[in-house]
């Protein structure tokens, strides 16, 4: 004979279960989800508007509405506004090296999904990279230099996940490199090199970096790499076209789960590609077709993947203490009480046992920088965007513009097909 | 029996629903501009004003401007940020200019206005709407005789990852500047000065 009270503790988990789910679940979800999908409809407007309704986000999806809003700015070229999403991004994710009890033991119960989002380790780092890219559209070199700085404090701290990140390694040297710490962007120029399998795409600009202060090994090292057949590039290029292309839809998280006899649910969650057909972006003048000096390029699906698998073994272990946790849970529960309390406990506990497939979905699939060397004067250029088997997607006309020497113009282009 | 657990029950839920609200109350003071304030080991007010106050003194006594009799004429070409901070480098050069002139033994041309004033000589001397007698004479400018740069550069440091429960991180700040004489080219005076700070973060929070 079980004892029965009014207020056994099962009576009183359940409500409290539900209160706790409900008080977790925040308002900012939905907003987050109209949002996206106004983005990709090509409603930017309407996505930045329902972002910018919300009040305040809710402390554990802010990060992520920080993110989204600070790259729906960006595609729609206010790169101050973008600017001021971004960086609050990073202040949000700078408060997050504190680790919260509260919400610790409350994800303990409940799931991860019931924690503020922290990003994965790659998407705290395009975070700086958007940074990079906004500032550089705004010549603001300085401040593209301390994002530059932070980037490189994450590759730092994380290189294997984020070995990948071909794309964001360049935009750092490129920093340095308009501040003229050459030195500086010849080392990361290096690491972007020794990460790639064929650096050939990056020699000449190697070339020109390590002859110029008279490195004559590095200098002949990478004179190796250049096609015998594509001329060096002047020393320097008499100006320049930086173009930022963004191309496809980034990986969406998607739930797996292993499942135990009565009711231990294991639940992790995993990255899936989602399809895009923009493969490759080629820049045409009205003489013809630009050839490149510098190209380097991140896909974003390996990327993210490699940041999730590095947290995989945290996020093993405290999958295994929160199933022990609620077993343990479910069977008090079950003493104390009769079996339908124990049956709904046990079934609110697996309910609740979904994991965390919040993530950055505005983001695109692959980034490309191209350099393209300029000669002085006015410039009629478009940008062609192909597909697979060479079909062209998109035809995006850059406004004209006019370089002096030694200037570097930038644009950046985003493509969701 | 039963109604003094309950009294209990009710005390400790009335406990616990004030006490996270008496940390929310919404306070402000003004502060002295001279205290010193550090909330972190990052850049702040405090370091501008000692950075400043650390460079001027010297730079008035001890260079090339003190030896003339004429207050000489000064360009700034600003202060160039290198820290992995963003830190607003004008605001420091602003100090620096302010300071200088208010010893009255410097003058100072602006860079920055150069633009603005061409534009309203232009709109004086162009436009036609600007009676004759009141214009501005042409070429009348004075050029300076000394340009002032400078460089603000940081060293962060954290612990390495080990078990405990706080983080600590030393920044380090340099403000380098330099005196360069336009007329000669040679850079006639530098000085720096440095700033460390040390700052201990929890790991772990309620």
């Amino acid at each position: 004979m079980r004892p029965q009270s009014p207020l056994s503790a099962g009576k009183r988990l359940f409500p409290a279960l539900l209160v706790t789910i409900w008080l977790l679940a925040g308002c900012t979800a939905p907003a987050l989800r109209d949002a996206r999908t106004a983005f990709y409809a090509d409603r930017p407007e309407a996505a930045a508007q329902r972002l910018s309704k919300l009040e305040r986000p809710s402390k554990k999806d802010r990060l992520l509405y920080y993110m989204e809003k600070g790259l729906i700015l960006h595609h729609m070229g206010d790169y101050e506004g973008s600017i001021r999403e971004f960086l609050a991004a990073s202040a949000v994710m700078d408060r997050q090296e504190v680790i919260s009890v509260s919400r610790q033991s409350a994800s303990m119960v409940t799931g991860e999904w019931a924690s503020e989002y922290k990003g994965e380790y790659c998407e705290r780092l395009w975070v700086h990279t958007h940074l990079m890219m906004n500032f550089l559209l705004l010549y603001k070199y300085e401040n593209a230099l301390v994002e530059a700085k932070q980037a490189l404090k994450l590759l730092d701290k994380y290189p294997e996940p984020l070995a990948g990140d071909h794309f964001t390694r360049a935009l750092i040297a490129l920093c340095y490199e308009n501040m003229g710490q050459l030195n500086d962007a010849f080392i990361e120029y290096e690491k972007l090199a020794e990460s790639l399998d064929d650096p050939a795409s990056i020699a000449p600009t190697l070339y020109r970096l390590a002859a110029a202060p008279g490195f004559e090994d590095k200098a002949a090292r990478y004179l190796e790499f250049i096609p015998r057949n594509r001329p060096l590039p002047p020393d320097p290029p008499e100006a320049e076209l930086v173009i930022f292309a963004a191309l496809g839809r980034g990986p969406l998280k998607i739930p797996g789960n292993i499942i135990l006899p009565p009711s231990i649910r294991f639940s992790f969650p995993e990255y899936r590609s989602r399809p895009y057909s923009s493969r490759d972006v080629r820049v045409l003048s009205d003489a013809g077709r630009l050839v490149p000096f510098f190209t380097a390029a991140t896909d974003l699906d390996t990327v993210a993947a490699a940041s999730l698998q590095a947290r995989g073994a945290a996020m093993f272990a405290k999958e295994t203490a929160r199933a022990g946790l609620k077993e343990a849970l479910a069977q008090a529960v079950e003493r104390k009480n009769n079996d339908l309390i124990g049956l709904l406990v046990r079934g609110a506990l697996f309910i609740m046992e979904e994991p965390d497939t919040r993530c950055w979905q505005t983001l695109p699939g692959k980034f490309t920088l191209l350099r393209i060397p300029l000669s002085r004067g006015t410039h009629h250029i478009r940008a062609s965007v192909f597909g697979r088997g060479g079909r062209i997607i998109r035809e995006i006309p850059i406004p004209e513009f006019t370089v002096s020497p030694g200037q570097r113009r930038y644009y950046a282009l985003r493509v969701v097909e | 029996m039963k109604k003094r657990s309950r009294r209990m029950l009710t005390a400790a839920a009335a406990i616990c629903f004030i006490l996270p609200l008496v940390g929310c109350t919404a306070t402000t003071r003004t502060v002295s501009t001279d205290e010193t304030i550090h909330y972190d080991e990052s850049y702040d007010f405090a370091d501008k004003k000692a950075i400043v106050d650390a460079l001027v003194g010297p730079l008035l006594e001890n260079s090339p401007v003190a030896s003339h009799t004429n207050p000489p004429v000064i360009v700034i070409y600003g202060i160039v940020n290198l820290t992995s901070e963003h830190i607003d480098a004008g605001g420091i050069s602003d100090d620096i200019r302010e300071a200088m002139l208010k010893s009255g033994k410097v003058r100072f041309i602006s860079k920055m206005q150069r633009n603005a004033i061409a534009e309203e000589l232009d709109y004086q001397h162009a436009s036609g709407m600007v009676k004759s007698e009141s214009r501005i004479k042409m070429a009348r400018q004075i050029g300076a005789r000394y340009m002032l740069t400078g460089t603000l550069r940081s060293i962060e440091k954290e612990e390495p990852p080990q078990v405990r429960l706080k983080r600590k991180s030393l920044n380090y700040y340099s403000l380098h500047i330099e005196l360069t004489d336009i007329e000669t080219g040679l850079i006639d005076y530098a000085d720096s000065v440095d700033l460390a700070r040390e700052a201990a973060k929890p790991i772990i929070g309620w």
